[in-house]
């Protein structure tokens, strides 16, 4: 494991100072990662982190190796720099309850959460949202859209079908799009800045 | 007392430390303080090389391939002994002073603005 060169870690600039970060979250393969892919400077990377809790499945982006201890979970991130100044991280976590302690960890101090939904599967979302809505996390709901028949739900649907508090914000998200992807998490971050000031947003 | 971040393979790794004061946040930036490499182990040399340049402890363990439970450990050990220091004002939990980043409305405004401009 000898380093010969830093240019292989494709590094940031040496003048960043802050870092921010921002959750993607959703059901199952409702593309949190592909998100992540589309405004990524870097190829998205993957980090393991080991969990007490046992568990099992496979989620999209999500690895898990149990062992006699302990679980491993791997979870996708990629980075944005902004400015000279700060880079915004975005990470992708599922929203299963079993994770809770990763979860936490992640989330704190982050800006908030996008939590993509797919209307073949407004069900899945729910947990993640519940998540979001507990953790008290600042954040909106993009509706990544597959295919023409799920392009024909208005968003007051499915803003009705996941009971979304009003202020919540909901807009369509193609998360290939980065141009899409850059205006969702614009988005996300005005409403922190609401939220903030302490005003009723929308 | 274990941690129970790190399982019994990387103990090794991270030089049998196991309790650590600080955890450094995931995405937070670490950057390297002293270069001097003459009493580190490989793992720690290779962290202090890559931190000449700001970067996550989430990102040292992808590209290095190490866990992230064993890169804060070894993480917390360079912070100790003054290898490398942490940039980020706010993503700290124990040693945290001032408004976290995302609370700043400077920084938020900046970061509005910049994905604005990416979008266009």
């Amino acid at each position: 494991m000898s380093v010969s060169s830093t240019s292989l870690y494709e590094p940031l600039a040496p003048s960043t100072t802050v870092s921010l970060k921002i959750l993607v979250t959703g059901g199952f393969g409702v593309g949190k990662t592909t998100l992540v892919s589309s405004i990524s400077e870097i190829t998205p990377l993957t980090t393991e982190a080991e969990m007490t809790q046992a568990g099992a499945g496979v989620d999209e982006g999500l690895e898990l190796r149990p062992d006699k201890t302990t679980t491993t979970v791997a979870f996708d991130f990629g980075r944005i720099s902004i400015d000279e100044e700060i880079v915004l991280y975005l990470f992708g976590a599922p929203g299963q309850e079993r994770f809770h302690a990763l979860w936490e960890r992640l989330c704190q101090g982050a800006v908030g959460a996008v939590v993509l939904v797919d209307t073949r599967d407004v069900e899945s979302s729910f947990a993640a949202l519940d998540r979001v809505e507990r953790a008290g996390l600042p954040h909106l709901v993009a509706h990544n859209p597959f295919g023409d028949e799920d392009r024909r739900w208005s968003l007051e649907e499915i803003r009705t079908s996941l009971d979304l508090d009003p202020g919540t914000p909901l807009l369509r998200c193609d998360a290939r799009d980065p141009a899409q992807v850059g205006t969702a998490l614009a988005e996300l971050v005005l409403h922190r800045q609401h939220m903030l000031e302490g005003t009723t947003v929308r | 007392m274990m941690d129970p971040d790190v399982p019994d393979g990387l103990y090794m790794v991270v030089g049998g430390r196991s309790g650590t004061t600080l955890r450094p946040d995931p995405f937070s930036l670490v950057i390297t303080e002293r270069a001097d490499t003459s009493e580190l182990s490989l793992e720690e040399a290779d962290i202090v090389r890559i931190c000449g340049r700001p970067i996550s402890p989430a990102e040292l363990g992808a590209r290095l391939n190490i866990p992230l439970g064993a890169v804060t450990i070894l993480l917390a050990d360079l912070l100790d002994r003054g290898h490398i220091t942490l940039r980020a004002a706010g993503a700290l939990g124990p040693l945290e002073t001032s408004v976290p980043p995302a609370d700043d409305r400077r920084l938020l405004e900046k970061l509005r603005v910049g994905l604005i401009n990416l979008s266009v």
